[in-house]
């Protein structure tokens, strides 16, 4: 990838080596306080989130299921429980620190004999085509600096029949709720960041990430574009969250 | 109206319940055993009247609740709401008895009986949560104190009831005593029986008065032809 090549990090444009060096260090600072800041930012709600993308994943015993841009691995708990013994769940995630920190949660509650950590970008993901039965990636894509590319990638490994959930900040449905959640995110989320992380500029990033990212029909869109049929997206606690899902077919 | 808006309540119920029920369990050491046997099976359980579906797996970790799935599961087992709770305190929970209640199963039977039964031993241990709350020597305390109570209460309310019935049998006599609505019991079983066998002399009369007519008729229809050839 040439580095003349611009794209966001936050409201500012800058070249894409700078948006993946920036991401990383945002979330190298975030990562010990990243569960705690998100049950305080989303009161508890970012569970029923996540909860609901598990649910529609279909996910079954014996499956093989990648947790793209996992962080502190939520999810991955979640899916080791479905997919049992026989089945295989793969934690990935592009920062090492986010990495370190699901697995020690992971371990520590007692999960490891069906997840492999893999440390990848989701932009040329190191497996063979049609690998797993289903992908998520929650809260990671907006992150991505060339996020076709990543869905691209993601679409290749999926195997025929598989399905990808994006969840992911989308735009509000209600434009008087847009407005509360605007001031919300611009001014209490820094404050928030500041008070219990120590870290003000990584929440105003996530802030000004939220709005830049694709509203929910540019990224069914784009998913289509990537090679996913039957794309649908379900708007969650008012279009705060959106949950994309496409199959690969 | 936004179309694709999806409401988080079902998923919000089914996390509290797998919640509660996971602690509870962790604190029924039987029903844990007996539930690993089924470890790996998906129970779907469609309540009706309020509708609300819930698919139960058996993981090692416990159970996991989902409002939401696709595919079928081992086992769905489909009924009102009250109908399944009663069910839980019945001993019977063969599918004959299942299906007396309204219940329908599709899917393993077996299974289906196995899971209800082990719903029905559910045996939690309340000190032990009590203890994860407020301490090992409070909890004992107040598990005691609350037994006792429900112990007092018992007996108290046994003797309410006793004291009642004598008052309104023997004092008032309003009610009848078990003696006498025995005696009356029989005598409308007497009464019946009398009744059935009336009823049955009843048809065999009218029987036999019905198998008489033809007899008179064809009589008189045989005097008036022999009017008829005479000279």
């Amino acid at each position: 990838m040439s580095d003349d090549k611009t794209t966001h990090f936050g409201f500012k444009t800058v070249s894409t080596a700078e948006k993946a060096r920036h991401v990383g260090q945002v979330f190298h600072s975030v990562a010990q306080k990243y569960d705690v800041m998100n049950d305080l930012m989303s009161l508890g709600i970012h569970r029923l989130w996540k909860r609901y993308t598990i649910e529609m994943s279909g996910a079954r015993s014996g499956q093989t299921i990648l947790d793209l841009a996992g962080g502190t691995g939520d999810l991955t708990m979640k899916f080791s429980r479905i997919v049992g013994e026989t089945g295989k769940v793969f934690l990935a995630d592009i920062n090492s620190s986010m990495l370190n920190v699901g697995r020690d949660k992971l371990l520590d509650h007692g999960y490891a004999s069906n997840i492999e950590y893999v440390q990848a970008n989701a932009e040329s993901l190191p497996f063979a085509d049609n690998t797993f039965d289903c992908i998520t990636i929650a809260f990671g894509l907006r992150n991505v600096t060339d996020k076709q590319k990543a869905l691209e990638s993601m679409t290749r490994v999926l195997k025929p029949g598989g399905r990808l959930l994006v969840l992911e900040f989308s735009k509000p449905v209600n434009p008087t709720f847009e407005k509360i959640y605007d001031r919300y995110s611009f001014s209490l989320l820094p404050f928030m960041g500041k008070l219990v992380a120590n870290d003000s500029e990584s929440y105003q990033y996530l802030a000004e990430s939220i709005r830049m990212h694709p509203d929910q029909n540019t990224l069914k869109h784009m998913m289509r574009k990537a090679g996913l049929d039957r794309v649908d997206y379900h708007n969650l606690t008012g279009g705060i969250v959106a949950l994309h899902r496409g199959f690969k077919y | 109206m936004d179309a694709n808006r999806q409401s988080l309540l079902p998923t919000f119920v089914t996390e509290q319940l797998e919640r509660v029920a996971n602690r509870a369990l962790h604190n029924a050491p039987l029903t844990r055993l007996q539930l690993h046997k089924l470890e790996g099976k998906s129970f779907g359980i469609e309540l009706q009247r309020p509708h609300f579906p819930l698919l139960v797996s058996v993981t090692r970790k416990g159970l996991l609740f989902q409002s939401h799935w696709e595919g079928s599961a081992d086992v769905s087992i489909r009924g009102p709401a009250t109908a399944l709770l009663r069910q839980l305190r019945q001993d019977d929970t063969t599918p004959a008895a299942l299906m007396r209640a309204g219940i329908e199963v599709d899917g393993d039977q077996l299974l289906a009986q196995q899971f209800v039964k082990v719903m029905k031993d559910l045996d939690i241990d309340l000190e032990s949560i009590l203890g994860d709350l407020i301490g090992d020597l409070a909890a004992h305390q107040v598990t005691e104190i609350a037994r006792t109570g429900l112990d007092w209460l018992g007996r108290a309310g046994k003797a309410l009831l006793q004291q009642s019935r004598t008052f309104l049998t023997e004092e008032r006599k309003v009610l009848l005593t078990p003696r006498q609505h025995a005696r009356f019991r029989d005598d409308v079983e007497a009464l019946r029986e009398d009744t059935d066998r009336l009823e049955a002399r009843l048809r065999q009369l009218q029987q036999h008065v019905a198998n008489r007519q033809p007899l008179n008729s064809r009589s008189q229809k045989d005097a008036s032809s022999q009017e008829d050839v005479s000279p």
